[in-house]
């Protein structure tokens, strides 16, 4: 499990902390979904969840290490995988494969199981006949699945994915939010950064961030309920959620959460 | 007056990196007062078709007239703006004012500085408090309006914008709607994207690209009619469109479908309503 | 498959060219480049161009690509080509004669001599890297730098940064062509004006090339982090370069073989 206990950063020279006593953990093949605008504290916390910050204030452990302890440092970042925003700026290889085996490469395994391991995470996220092809003839999706790929092979217990799907068509994100979730069910614990709610109606957890503070802890479903309450969190509800609402509101009979269209028709218009 | 591209072609030479795609045989009409909208997924070559609409790509066969002239025409210059992705990538200068200006600069506008606090307002950034702002240290949404806004201050007939919403949140994504419709009032736009679904309220036409060639060309309201060819062009409409048009075909009296969370759950229970 | 359009560029194919040691491949060419100069007739470039051919078939890399340099390199081949040949108003017999500029044939075939030389080290050269993946020969230049580890080069880290910078050529040349393309469209011009204007008209393509660059580089140095990189310590590596028979067997015979034809002709 990583703990973050009451944790807090705050920026050599800023004022205030970007992290303000969160506390929050993120378990193994559950999916812990961290929303809030621009500026909120996100990528921060995304950040101390494997050493690569460490908090200023509270602790972070993973797996029972304290971030803090330096020489636990590449223990913590092999078991915590992380991706970034922008695909092309994390793929250090030339060719897919050598890209992948860059993190079992750093960790001294050896050759033949460096194979194995790439041959199984390029696999595991839908580009298994990949190996020989170079970053800058895949698209971004492919690009974001390779990044994946790369923290797979390191076997970690736990991945980080900060806004991975930002950048990314819808064809891309689709296929970005499958690999992830393909991980959840595989029993790896995956913290999902974003800000489009919609990437996350599905996460096991969601905790909304707001100047560093959490504003919000509970469920997908907890945080629709009331979409002033989200949006003065800086969360918009997606368009057919708040229509639930308003069907509701002029006493129309729904089926609980978020109904997809055809329960949606259905409940209006039964035939 | 208007930017017409009429059975444009443009092939690229072989071992082009991903995403640099083909369009064949593409007609458009853009007149001042249009919002158009060319829906495409990545390498349905919209991009390549802003490039060519733009003057920037010679077409293989057919042609790019603009107000009658073609691209390269002394008459056309200035005439068409196009505003990339992630355009406030591309800053480069120490106060958005200059940076802004540099367009009706290499124009050889007397007044650039003014044209630039025009184009400044017009996307709702006060030319007394941003102009003199470095670009660098300005949010997602007002970086990408200051970038805009160098487009508009070269004086276009019409602009083109290449995902002009990408990767802003929902603030940043409605000052830009925002400004696209100020902006129509005096221009006509085209907004290339893969997420069409936020400007169907408002856009005059939609174009569906599919592999380069048109899949579908007409009104919104012909799009809600029949969205088998949208969707076989691998676009999605919104779900809350969805919905309304499923409620549609089931057989609920439904005259208008919108955007509006508001306004759609209106329509439907009245459409409910009339049943008994 | 598409290929890759940059000239040298890797071409990923399987070939006996191509499963051939880096270190084995960077022998055998330092030796062809040797015998190419000492060799002083057209018999040796001849035996050459039989060497080079032979390898480019069997390597399966498409001639256009192998060839595509030699276009680039029109001007330099006609200049090397003119400057032999031509003299201005020869005291001798010549060739051709066309006012004061006369075609010496001595001048000619000397032309010829030295253009064809640039054709094949360019060719033979260009071999390596078309059948070598950059990560490949950055892991030879390492291995062969290892001596000077013992002194204290840090040989794993300067292997690490020439293959990210590797990487990031396509990446950083997409790049500028993007930032070119949208400063045009803005009216920029880059073909006016004095040396001092043309720099100048650079600076909107530049600003904005570096600070991308650096926010690459940022994240580039979180991604490296996060994947446990700390140095060439410690690392092993997906493709161990291993000196099989066939490589010594290829290092020895072909690199006397070529040396051979340089001597004799």
């Amino acid at each position: 499990m990583i703990v973050f206990e009451q944790a807090g950063f705050v920026y050599p020279g800023a004022s205030a902390p970007a992290v303000d006593g969160v506390s929050v953990e993120v378990e193994p093949g559950r999916l812990l979904a961290l929303l809030g605008a621009n500026g909120s504290g996100k990528s921060t916390l995304a950040r101390l969840g494997n050493a690569l910050l460490v908090p200023s204030t509270g602790t972070v452990l993973v797996d029972g290490m304290d971030t803090r302890d330096e020489d636990a440092v590449w223990d913590i970042r092999s078991r915590v995988g992380f991706i970034q925003q922008n695909p092309e700026n994390q793929i250090v290889g030339t060719i897919a494969e050598e890209d992948v085996a860059f993190g079992p490469e750093n960790l001294g395994v050896a050759a033949h199981e460096i194979r194995i391991r790439v041959d199984e995470a390029l696999e595991a996220v839908g580009l298994a006949g990949f190996q020989r092809r170079e970053p800058h003839m895949l698209s971004g999706g492919q690009k974001q699945r390779l990044a994946i790929a790369g923290a797979l092979a390191m076997r970690p217990s736990y991945l980080i994915a900060d806004e991975p799907t930002a950048m990314l068509d819808p064809v891309g994100r689709a296929d970005v939010l499958r690999s992830l979730r393909h991980l959840r069910s595989v029993g790896v614990g995956v913290m999902h950064i974003t800000h489009h709610l919609e990437d996350v109606l599905d996460a096991d957890r969601i905790i909304v961030l707001s100047l560093g503070r959490t504003v919000f802890d509970g469920t997908p479903a907890e945080l629709v309920v009331d979409p002033g309450r989200a949006l003065s969190m800086g969360i918009e509800l997606p368009a057919e959620i708040l229509l639930a609402h308003e069907l509701r509101r002029h006493g129309v009979r729904l089926p609980d959460g978020h109904p997809a269209p055809e329960d949606l028709v259905e409940a209006l218009w039964p035939l | 007056m208007a930017l017409v591209a009429d059975n444009v072609s443009y092939a690229y030479e072989e071992g082009r990196p991903f995403g640099v795609d083909a369009v064949r045989g593409v007609g458009l009409t853009l007149e001042v007062g249009d919002l158009l909208v060319v829906a495409g997924t990545t390498g349905s070559g919209k991009s390549t078709l802003l490039r060519l609409l733009a003057g920037l790509l010679e077409p293989s066969t057919g042609s790019v007239v603009v107000d009658g002239v073609s691209p390269g025409h002394r008459d056309a210059r200035g005439a068409v703006a196009i505003v990339f992705q992630d355009p406030e990538t591309q800053f480069f200068a120490e106060t958005l004012r200059i940076d802004v200006a540099f367009g009706p600069r290499n124009l050889g506008h007397a007044d650039a500085e003014s044209a630039a606090d025009r184009a400044l307002s017009e996307v709702g950034l006060d030319p007394s408090v941003y102009g003199s702002r470095s670009p660098f240290s300005l949010s997602g949404g007002e970086a990408r309006r200051g970038a805009i806004a160098g487009a508009l201050a070269m004086g276009a007939r019409y602009l083109l914008l290449d995902e002009p919403t990408a990767g802003l949140d929902a603030a940043g994504r409605a000052s830009i709607r925002g400004a696209l419709e100020v902006e129509r009032q005096r221009s006509g736009v085209i907004v290339v994207t893969h997420d069409p679904g936020e400007f169907l309220d408002s856009a005059s036409g939609i174009i569906a690209l599919d592999e380069g060639r048109v899949a579908l060309s007409g009104s919104v309201g012909e799009l809600y009619a029949d969205p088998s060819v949208y969707e076989r062009a691998g676009l999605e409409l919104p779900p809350i469109v969805r919905t309304q048009l499923l409620a549609r075909a089931s057989g609920m009296p439904l005259e208008q479908v919108t955007l509006d969370p508001g306004r759609a759950a209106a329509a439907l229970v009245a459409a409910r309503g009339m049943r008994s | 498959m598409r290929v890759p359009s940059t000239f040298g560029q890797y071409v990923p194919v399987d070939s006996p060219v191509h499963s051939l040691d880096a270190r084995t491949k960077i022998g055998v060419i330092a030796l062809f480049t040797l015998g190419l100069f000492l060799a002083d007739g057209f018999a040796g470039l001849g035996g050459y161009a039989v060497v080079v051919a032979v390898v480019l078939w069997a390597s399966h890399v498409p001639p256009r690509i192998a060839l595509r340099g030699v276009r680039a390199l029109g001007v330099l081949l006609l200049f090397t080509l003119l400057a032999h040949a031509l003299r201005w108003q020869p005291a001798t017999v010549t060739l051709l004669r066309v006012g004061p500029i006369g075609v010496d044939p001595e001048g000619l075939r000397t032309g010829v001599f030295f253009a064809m030389r640039i054709v094949l080290l360019m060719v033979g050269t260009s071999l390596l890297t078309l059948t070598t993946t950059p990560v490949q020969l950055t892991d030879a230049l390492e291995s062969l730098m290892r001596p000077a580890s013992a002194l204290g080069v840090p040989s794993g880290e300067i292997a690490m940064m020439l293959t990210i910078a590797l990487r990031f050529i396509p990446t950083t040349a997409q790049e500028a062509e993007r930032v070119i393309i949208a400063q045009t469209a803005r009216g920029a011009r880059f073909d006016e004006g004095g040396l001092v204007t043309r720099v100048r008209a650079y600076v909107p393509v530049l600003v904005p090339l570096f600070v991308n660059l650096f926010r690459r580089a940022e994240d580039l140095a979180l991604a490296m982090d996060s994947r446990c990189y700390r140095g060439g310590r410690g690392r092993t590596r997906l493709h161990a370069a291993i000196m099989t028979p066939r490589d010594w067997l290829v290092l020895l015979l072909g690199g006397a073989a070529l040396l051979a034809i340089g001597i004799t002709f």
